[in-house]
């Protein structure tokens, strides 16, 4: 809140935004990252060997179903998870090279909000009903660039007519119950963009919105990447979210992340059996007739129990007694395109038992065709 | 609707309006109103499902509520069978709660975490006294936690011990316990995973098909809509703006509103989403005190014209059972222009 007497003040601390990245390092590097909770019921592996990389102007897709440890994982990278009973079991965090979770609470602050910034799914609970928008809006920018209130007020009018909010003079005295769902979640944005991160970090940030205004609010968030380059760690369970913003895709299962890729290898050349499920399980958008879909079997699991093998094993169509009693090991290819499954290399396996997608169906065609002419284009210019 | 058959549910003209102030002298000197639906008309044909799409606020889970009379319309008429629901008394009430039932979005809320899941199931079938027998009553509930895919030893659990997904099919156990002729599916699938989702989608599929049961369908996610219904019909602001089968809604949607609401479901294929054309809508929808006049739509419609902000369009007959209510509408095949690049 107000009144830490820090105001324009950062203290001996140097802005890492301003500083290179270490040569050789990511802007974000995320490196078998395990987060475990110690519960009365057990040890509840939320976060079970994680790893990442991502840079400027990047958007990462983390999709999984609820439970799969996707928020948990940028909980922990925001250091906003309580320990106990959370406790990190090994792996590291870098920002800009130096690690985050060896930094002290007071360092921790000043990167969030000022360096990794997050919003997320309801934006009625992490907006404070009591206090105006623009209060709100002020209280980042007062404290980590040292803005007077003034400046702050101004600055808010600015970042609400930045996100679409008509009449922003008046919005920034006016309270959160005066706004709309997606009203809400674009303030939430304002807010989160109010320093300039690296990184923002969005979970599930369309998930209690309409189509129509959750389709606004996705192309705010790319035009606001467009403008000022900041990385996107997109988190949700919907594969049509991050289609069309998505980079690079990690897909998690119980805590751990089954497939990572490209989003065209997410989508159109997946190796992981959960992945296919994923996509199997989605009605088809564009169908002539009616066909059943293909769900997963069974349900998510306890991420309490310590199954031997493979987590998906038990709703995995393909198992065998190998992949229920010997955890697989990670299958990388020549991409850096990954995926935990015992028959991830097998080419013949795959080939077989993916989904088909509409490069492979042909269907439609047209699109194929003018994605290879523009391949082709691409690579004669 | 012209359709040679016999509808199960006929609904013609249904309006409900809320008031706006609360308390009784209030509430009645107030003008102010909620129009939370609007001269909604449609019929459903046994074994069919109907779908109603919308954005939140757009009155559909008030239609599916005034239908089964858990709220009284304000005007309008709704005939199951082709007796009148509003003129029903206690009696005949319960007997149409027992051809028509309700299944609800949050499995989590709509299951009493106090009672077994073998009570829960059970329930229905002892308030209608079906089966006096407790041993036979039992012996149904099992075989029916058998058919939605629930382990008939779990009858004595308790609903927290299911995940979210189990709940639901528990839900739709309770539901089916009569063998009702119409079931009114109050956005089923929302809560639950993607992979979840489509079980339980292809579980009501099944069981329409074994029972012959009709569903109302209500859910905002279009692509889901399309799946499981054969009519649907589209609202917006408590009022229909466009009804046909469901190819014909998704191939060649004649209303501005639908065919923004389908290029901004979000397609999980990047060179589809990339390339095809999409219509964001500006602004929110308007607020249901105080609609818009004219088209409900033309705040936010991309084809409006001044005309729209006066006269109300009607929901004309654009081809053989397609209907729109719009002045302007054109076909707009979004599917083809969606590989278009």
């Amino acid at each position: 809140m107000f009144g830490f007497g820090r105001k324009g003040e950062t203290g001996d601390w140097v802005d890492l935004k301003s500083q290179p990245v270490p040569e050789g390092r990511h802007l974000l590097e995320v490196d078998d990252l395990k987060m475990f909770f110690h519960t009365q019921d057990g040890v509840v592996k939320a976060v079970n060997g994680v790893s990442y990389t991502l840079d400027r102007g990047e958007t990462l897709g983390v999709v999984g179903e609820s439970g799969s440890g996707k928020s948990v994982t940028s909980l922990t990278i925001m250091g906003l998870i309580d320990m106990p009973p959370g406790r990190i079991e090994g792996g590291d965090v870098l920002y800009r090279g130096r690690s985050l979770l060896a930094m002290s609470e007071e360092e921790m602050e000043h990167i969030r909000g000022n360096d990794i910034a997050m919003i997320f799914q309801d934006p009625m609970t992490s907006l404070n009903p009591v206090y105006t928008i623009g209060r709100q809006l002020s209280e980042g920018m007062m404290l980590h660039l040292g803005y007077n209130r003034q400046q702050a007020l101004q600055r808010s009018v600015e970042l609400l007519r930045m996100v679409g909010i008509p009449n922003a003079e008046q919005r920034v005295k006016g309270y959160p119950h005066e706004l709309s769902g997606g009203m809400r979640q674009r303030v939430m944005i304002a807010m989160a963009l109010a320093c300039d991160p690296d990184i923002l970090i969005a979970d599930e940030p369309t998930t209690a919105l309409d189509v129509t205004i959750q389709a606004q609010i996705i192309e705010l968030m790319q035009e606001m990447q467009e403008k000022n380059g900041n990385a996107i760690i997109m988190i949700t369970h919907d594969l049509g979210v991050v289609a069309d913003i998505a980079d690079k895709i990690m897909v998690m299962y119980a805590g751990q992340p089954v497939e990572f890729g490209t989003a065209d290898e997410i989508f159109y050349s997946p190796i992981h059996p959960y992945t296919w499920g994923l996509t199997r399980s989605i009605p088809d958008p564009i169908m002539d007739e009616k066909k059943p879909l293909t769900p997963i079997k069974g349900n998510p699991p306890s991420l309490v129990s310590t199954a031997l093998g493979c987590a998906f094993a038990p709703r995995c169509p393909y198992a065998t007694d190998r992949c229920r009693s010997e955890r697989p090991p990670t299958h990388v290819t020549g991409t850096g395109h990954y995926a935990r499954c015992h028959f991830a290399h097998d080419a013949a396996f795959v080939a077989a038992n993916a989904p088909a997608t509409s490069r492979t169906k042909g269907r439609p065609e047209r699109v194929a065709e003018a994605v290879t002419r523009h391949a082709e284009g691409g690579e004669a210019s | 609707m012209s359709d040679p058959r016999t509808p199960l549910l006929h609904v013609e003209h249904l309006c409900k309006e809320f008031p706006v102030e609360s308390g009784i002298i209030a509430s009645r000197m107030s003008s102010k109103k909620v129009h939370a639906v609007n001269d909604v008309s449609f019929d459903i044909y046994p074994g069919e499902t109907f779908g109603l799409v919308g954005e939140s606020g757009c009155g559909k889970s008030t239609t599916g509520r005034c239908i089964m009379r858990l709220i009284d319309p304000t005007s309008g008429l709704v005939e199951f069978e082709g007796r009148d629901v509003g003129k029903m008394g206690r009696r005949e009430l319960k007997q149409l709660r027992r051809d028509m039932q309700f299944i609800f979005q949050d499995p989590y809320a709509s299951l009493n975490p106090r009672m077994t899941i073998g009570e829960i199931v059970s329930e229905p079938l002892i308030i209608h006294r079906i089966m006096p027998n407790r041993e036979e009553r039992l012996a149904f509930v099992r075989e029916l936690l058998d058919v939605v895919g629930l382990n008939p030893e779990h009858i004595n659990r308790y609903p927290h011990e299911f995940s979210g997904g189990q709940r639901q099919r528990v839900g739709i156990a309770r539901a089916f316990a009569l063998r009702p002729k119409l079931i009114i599916c109050d956005e089923p699938v929302s809560a639950l995973d993607v992979s979840i989702q489509a079980q339980v989608l292809n579980l009501l599929t099944d069981l329409q098909r074994e029972y012959g049961t009709a569903y109302l369908f209500i859910a905002h996610d279009l692509s889901v809509v399309q799946h499981i219904s054969d009519h649907v019909a589209v609202m917006y602001l408590g009022s229909m703006m466009e009804y046909s089968d469901w190819k014909t809604l998704y191939d060649e949607p004649h209303h501005p509103y639908t065919q923004s609401l389908l290029s901004a479901v979000p397609v999980p294929d990047p060179d589809i989403q990339r390339s095809r054309r999409r219509i964001i809508l500006r602004g929110d929808p308007p607020s249901p005190i105080d609609p818009p006049s004219g088209c409900l739509f033309h705040t936010r419609c991309p084809i409006a014209r001044p005309h729209c902000s006066e006269e109300v369009p009607a929901l004309d007959r654009v081809a053989p059972g397609h209907f729109c209510s719009c002045h302007f509408a054109e076909p707009d095949p979004i599917k083809d222009s969606s590989v278009k690049l």
